[in-house]
């Protein structure tokens, strides 16, 4: 006899909540975020704030990386390029936020097809090395103040009052932000967590695994590549643009490499290709890097300098202990919590 | 090499194809394949008939994975050289289009997705076949739902079929041998093809294992009308069961016809006796 909970049905197996404990636990849960502006204090949601916009931004990593397998280095370039198309949407043409993130992700997706388009000969560190590139470039295209016309002008302020489409429904304080944000960011965590369970997720992550026997079962390989760096990309230029409403300007500094490598230590930390890896990923390192820096800003003024070390010590941790990240550790007691008191 | 006096049976296993390749199952006209200075197969002619079971034996380097990714579009032949599919050419299709077209192949080296379980290996396949749209993926609604679901139960009868039930669940890469090349059968199958090509399939298999993987090729072949190719080096086991059987040597076909009056063949003999 087998102990524990089995499936007894498809429709068990395939839904997303599938323990009897995770059901009470998602229940209780579930009122949290939105009790959270009224009991928290401004910084801490300012934080949330901030983890849910990387939500998006790693989620979408984790469709190119984790489930696709290509190594993409733009994470800072494709937020920028979200942030920048959706201001000039918003402060120019005042068309509101939705249209501006709409225009921001698709512009995204656009410019990732791009640069995904040599994978159909080149695989791996030639990807890497191609995204890299693009990395360089935007930073300096949108440093050039000459190139105003094209992005609307290097350092620029965003409203601070906009509406969700034209004038009609404002966001403005910082509350506002957060529920927009929240919203958006389940919309996309519910998006991608279906995703992984459909046949899309499952050919993605057969291209990654070996795509010799991708082939051979029918799967064009680089159409898929090019769908995933489309997904991929659209979800990190939404979370880009907003970014920028959360910081409130754009400017080229809040998308240098270092944003890429952070989301890499989020989604490898939480756990490449798992939903809940990355959000977890996200909060854990946000709120590490948080208290770090408190602790260093107390020893010296200037030891915030010390943060890539931070994360580079972190990254060789992580691949040392928990290649699979926090995500699979938790997944090793929930295992053992749910067959508990029997040890099979 | 060969012998002078020629019996009269040994011309028939030097004629050409036993179906024009054109109108065949599966079949190539004039392949040649170099490698720079190797030629790896040197104008190949084959048919192969509906519901055919037919070897392909050969000493090593001989040129039978070349010819199979030649075959299945891994590799494109030198000009002038062409592909048929159930009659149609389809020598400018890619891989991926050709498998979609019936053509399904196992590896030499199992290329299994080695960190997933057996269930999810054989799902992948599945995927192709019946793809949801993006949009109802991302909304898991009705549709995607019932898609997943049709899937899922497709896959679990061909896991039960061949046998891989109690391993559904395990890891590819901890499973036996044996047990990894019937899930690539099993990934295979869920393609449904109308042809199988198999390179080396039960290699490194005891005993047991090759009984049973000849128990579950014999059955599709009879009993669900596939037409199977398969690269073997073990000779005992490709009299026993193939009706027809094809010698490559050096990249040229030295022999074919029926499997004992190949294997009793001087030509033949001297190949895999010889020194070499
Ligand atoms: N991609 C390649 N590049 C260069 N040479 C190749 C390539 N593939 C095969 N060859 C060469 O072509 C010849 C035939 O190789 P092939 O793998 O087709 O032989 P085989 O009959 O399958 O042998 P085995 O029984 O060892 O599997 C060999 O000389 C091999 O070195
Ligand atoms: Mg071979």
């Amino acid at each position: 006899m087998p102990c524990g909970e089995y499936f007894t049905s498809y429709d068990d197996r395939m839904g997303l909540i599938r323990w009897r404990t995770e059901r009470v636990a998602f229940l209780l849960a579930l009122p949290i975020p939105f009790l959270i502006p009224f009991v928290l204090g401004g910084g801490a949601v300012s934080m949330l704030t901030r983890i849910f916009v990387f939500v998006i931004a790693v989620l979408g990593l984790n469709v190119i990386l984790g489930y696709a397998g290509e190594i993409v280095l733009a994470q800072g370039a494709f937020m920028a390029i979200g942030a920048y198309s959706s201001t000039r949407i918003v402060a120019e043409l005042g068309a509101g936020l939705i249209p501006g993130m709409l225009v921001g992700g698709l512009l995204t997706a656009t410019i990732a097809v791009i640069f995904g388009l040599p994978s159909w000969k080149v695989k791996g560190f030639y990807i890497a090395i191609s995204t890299l590139a693009l990395q360089f470039i935007a930073l300096w295209f949108f440093q050039n103040s000459e190139l105003a016309f094209i992005h609307g002008g290097s350092q620029q302020n965003v409203p601070r009052e906009v509406g969700l489409i034209g004038d009609f429904a404002t966001v403005s304080t910082a509350t506002e932000q957060y529920f927009l944000i929240l919203t958006v960011t389940v919309i996309f965590v519910l998006a991608t967590l279906n995703l992984s369970r459909t046949g899309i997720a499952r050919v993605f992550r057969g291209i990654h695994e070996n795509d010799l026997s991708s082939a051979v079962l029918g799967i064009n390989v680089f159409k898929n590549k090019l769908l995933a760096y489309a997904i991929g990309g659209f979800m990190i230029g939404v979370a880009g643009s907003l970014y920028s409403i959360y910081i409130g300007f754009v400017d080229p500094g809040s998308y240098t490499i270092e944003l890429t490598l952070e989301h890499y230590v989020m989604l490898l930390l939480g756990g490449m290709g798992r939903v809940w890896g990355a959000i977890i990923g996200v909060a854990a390192v946000t709120i590490a890097q948080d208290e770090i820096r408190t602790l260093l800003r107390e020893y010296a003024a200037d030891a915030t300098t010390l943060e890539p070390v931070f994360f580079g010590v972190l990254i060789i941790v992580v691949l040392a202990v928990e290649p699979k990240g926090i995500i699979a550790g938790l997944g090793q007691i929930k295992d053992y919590l749910r067959k508990w008191p029997y040890a099979y | 090499m060969s012998t002078q006096d020629t019996p009269t049976r040994r011309a028939d296993l030097r004629s050409g194809p036993h179906v024009p390749p054109e109108r065949a199952a599966l079949g190539c006209r004039d392949v040649t394949k170099t490698f720079g200075a190797v030629t790896a197969c040197d104008d190949v002619s084959i048919g192969i008939d509906d519901g055919e079971w037919v070897s392909i034996v050969g000493p090593n380097g001989a040129g039978k994975t070349t010819l199979l990714n030649v075959l299945n579009g891994f590799y494109d032949p030198d000009t002038g050289g062409r592909i048929f599919l159930d009659g149609e050419d389809v020598t400018a299709d890619r891989a991926y289009k050709r498998a979609r077209k019936g053509l399904g192949r196992t590896f030499q080296g199992l290329e299994l997705f080695d960190d997933e379980d057996v269930l999810e290996n054989v799902m992948t396949t599945q995927a192709v076949r019946e793809r949801p749209n993006l949009l109802s993926a991302l909304l898991f609604y009705r549709g995607g739902r019932r898609l997943e679901a049709e899937n899922m139960r497709r896959v679990e009868e061909i896991i039960d079929y061949l046998e891989l039930w109690e391993y559904r669940h395990d890891t590819v890469a901890s499973l036996p041998l044996g047990i990894q090349r019937r899930v690539d059968l099993a990934r295979t199958l869920a393609l449904d093809p109308d042809v199988l090509l198999l390179d080396e399939a039960m290699s490194g298999l005891t005993f047991d294992e090759k009984y049973d993987m000849v128990r579950f090729l014999a059955d599709l072949n009879e009993n669900e009308g596939l037409t199977l190719v398969m690269i073997e080096h073990d000779l005992e086991v490709v009299t026993d069961v193939s009706e027809r059987m094809v010698v490559l040597n050096q990249g040229g076909v030295v022999a074919r016809g029926n499997p004992e009056d190949v294997t009793n063949d001087p030509e033949v003999r001297n190949i895999y006796t010889g020194v070499d």
